[in-house]
């Protein structure tokens, strides 16, 4: 597991550096942003807007994870597709399976990291311009746009392990009209109610790069 | 998992085309339906109505006649109360009563309730006015009212709680006997309104509580002990599910009250009267519902998409007069029928009647 995870962050760490700048990055003009705002406007003013207009400083945030998710599933996968590699990673004594599996946590636990940061920060400075409601709205609001990334890593690996065209090109339709579901974005805190069918989805997507790299190792 | 991928994916692959493909093919052959706007002449006696169809408009009167417009203003006159004096046609006594028009103006109420407005997200702070601050116009307070498991104030510029203006109001609603916490808060938090009302609240045992402030200090009262012995009895059998409080000029609607079953009361008068509107089919989670008001009448009206019913009321909320009709929808177009064979499901997150998303299978 230790060497997977030492080989994946050796190919990939000048894009997961990439990928958490953009992330502290946003997340830091968001906060600025919402400094600024908060100097200009009255504090009244500016809790109306966030309780009957549903104002959220953290909307520049949203499509972030997304790409995120895109960008380091291509990283992890494009490279390994090349002059078809992945066929040594499937022939690991460790097993097919648990060898794509292992590509996968290293993904997961990265998008995870690359977006904490980011997190803690908006949450912080929420805190201290508005009450403990304001951050758990924020972080419910947050929770659909952090999944969208797992999700778009994991359609992203599936489509790249994916041998056939026509399959990629249906995985890629799927994965189009899904994430499109995770920004119906209505006020703060509108996911509330189907955000555990949007958890589990997304976690019943991590078999899709599985059945993939399956595909791709029968040669079909 | 080879079989769980393949149902996984196929399941999902459903999903979006039983979501994508009915919106889709409404985008394409949905036509334009627009209920009537259907209304109550005291001058005739009954309703009339006014219907708008591409390029003109259709109004009819009581028997179902086709008017012109100037006709159909003419019986509504405390309506168009100010196109009619424009125009010279305000007649010189209408149902008895010499018109005025700061009198009508005065009178005219208008309250509406749509079913996104009852089932929202919204943070629990609310601004509780100062009632008598002596300016013409409200002013928003510094803080904001948290009224829950506990009541706090919280100052927004300094985010934090104002524990003396809290521990005022907390043992002005111990006095009174409001038992935390809170089991429902409702209030109009627009500055432009005619005046504050205060807020309305359930305590623990269901009581229904008016806060207010007035001049810095607490104004709390208990609805049940400032009404009528009969009003009392009735308010403590009620199941109260939702409270609009949307302040009118004549002060006479102070307060709706909706039950779990969609049973609308009205809270009206300096006594809180309370009065029950008659309606048969209103549904909250479904209907939207409008309240107009005149020198003489209210009016309450229910919508969706299928129906709309109108119900003229005088002034004591009690029934004068019914009126139904199924409307002409999208489902029962000829688009309508063959999407019924054609996209046998449709699935949607976001239906238009709340503030969260949810599964919605038509």
């Amino acid at each position: 597991m230790k060497a997977i995870f030492y080989k994946e962050w050796i190919k990939t760490r000048s894009y997961i550096a990439l990928i958490t700048v953009a992330h502290f990055a946003m997340a830091l003009y968001a906060v600025l942003k919402l400094r600024y705002i908060s100097g200009q406007y009255d504090a009244v003013s500016v809790w109306s807007a966030w309780i009957y207009k549903g104002y959220s400083f953290y909307s520049l945030y949203q499509y972030l994870p997304l790409f995120g998710g895109l960008l380091l599933g291509c990283a992890q996968f494009m490279p390994e597709l090349r002059d078809r590699r992945l066929r040594l990673v499937l022939h690991l004594p460790i097993g097919e399976r648990r060898a794509v599996t292992m590509h996968l946590a290293f993904g997961l636990a990265t998008l995870l990291s690359v977006a904490f940061p980011a997190l803690l920060l908006m949450y912080s400075a929420a805190r201290v311009w508005f009450p403990p409601e304001f951050a758990v709205g924020m972080l419910l609001t947050l929770a659909p746009w952090i999944l969208s990334g797992f999700g778009a890593y994991f359609f992203s690996a599936a489509v790249l392990l994916e041998g056939r065209w026509t399959r990629r090109i249906l995985l890629v339709l799927v994965a189009a009209g899904v994430l499109r579901l995770f920004f119906q974005e209505l006020s703060i805190g509108s996911y509330e109610r189907v955000l555990a069918y949007f958890i589990l989805w997304t976690a019943a997507a991590f078999c899709l790069p599985i059945m993939s790299s399956e595909r791709f190792r029968k040669g079909c | 998992m080879k079989t769980f991928s393949r149902i996984f994916l196929v399941f999902t692959a459903l999903v979006l085309l039983a979501h994508y493909l009915p919106s889709a093919y409404w985008m394409l052959f949905s036509g334009r339906y627009r209920a009537p706007y259907v209304a109550y002449s005291c001058v005739a006696g009954g309703f009339v109505s006014m219907r708008h169809g591409g390029e003109s408009t259709d109004y009819r009167n009581v028997a179902g006649e086709r008017i012109n417009r100037d006709a159909f203003e003419q019986l509504l006159p405390f309506q168009y109360a100010g196109q009619l004096i424009t125009d010279g046609r305000m007649p010189a006594e209408i149902c008895g009563i010499v018109p005025d028009y700061n009198k009508i103006s005065m009178e005219r109420s208008f309250v509406k309730v749509e079913p996104s407005m009852l089932d929202m997200p919204t943070p629990n702070f609310r601004p509780l006015f100062e009632a008598q601050s002596g300016r013409l116009e409200l002013e928003a307070p510094k803080d904001f009212l948290r009224l829950g498991k506990d009541l706090e104030f919280f100052v927004a510029a300094s985010n934090s709680v104002d524990e003396a203006k809290s521990a005022l109001f907390r043992q002005a609603l111990e006095d009174i006997k409001f038992r935390m916490p809170a089991k429902l808060v409702a209030g109009n938090p627009d500055t432009r309104k005619a005046y504050d009302e205060g807020l309305y609240a359930l305590d623990a045992d269901g009581n229904l509580f008016l806060i207010m402030q007035k001049r810095g200090q607490p104004f709390v009262e208990n609805i049940a002990a400032s009404m009528s012995a009969e009003d009392a009895a009735q308010l403590a059998t009620l199941n109260i599910r939702h409270i609009v409080v949307q302040e009118q000029k004549n002060r006479d609607i102070r307060a709706l009250l909706i039950e779990a079953d969609s049973t609308v009361w009205i809270l009206h008068g300096a006594g809180f009267v309370l009065s029950r509107i008659e309606l048969q089919g209103y549904d909250y989670a479904r209907d939207e519902l409008m309240l107009r008001g005149d020198m003489l009448n209210y009016v309450a009206t229910v919508r969706n998409e299928d129906r709309i019913e109108v119900l003229a009321m005088d002034r004591n909320f009690e029934p004068l007069a019914r009126y139904g009709e199924e409307l002409m929808n999208r489902s029962k177009s000829r688009a309508g029928r063959v999407a019924a064979y054609l996209l046998p499901l449709a699935l949607e997150f976001d239906n238009g009647k709340s503030g969260y998303l949810g599964i919605h299978i038509d």
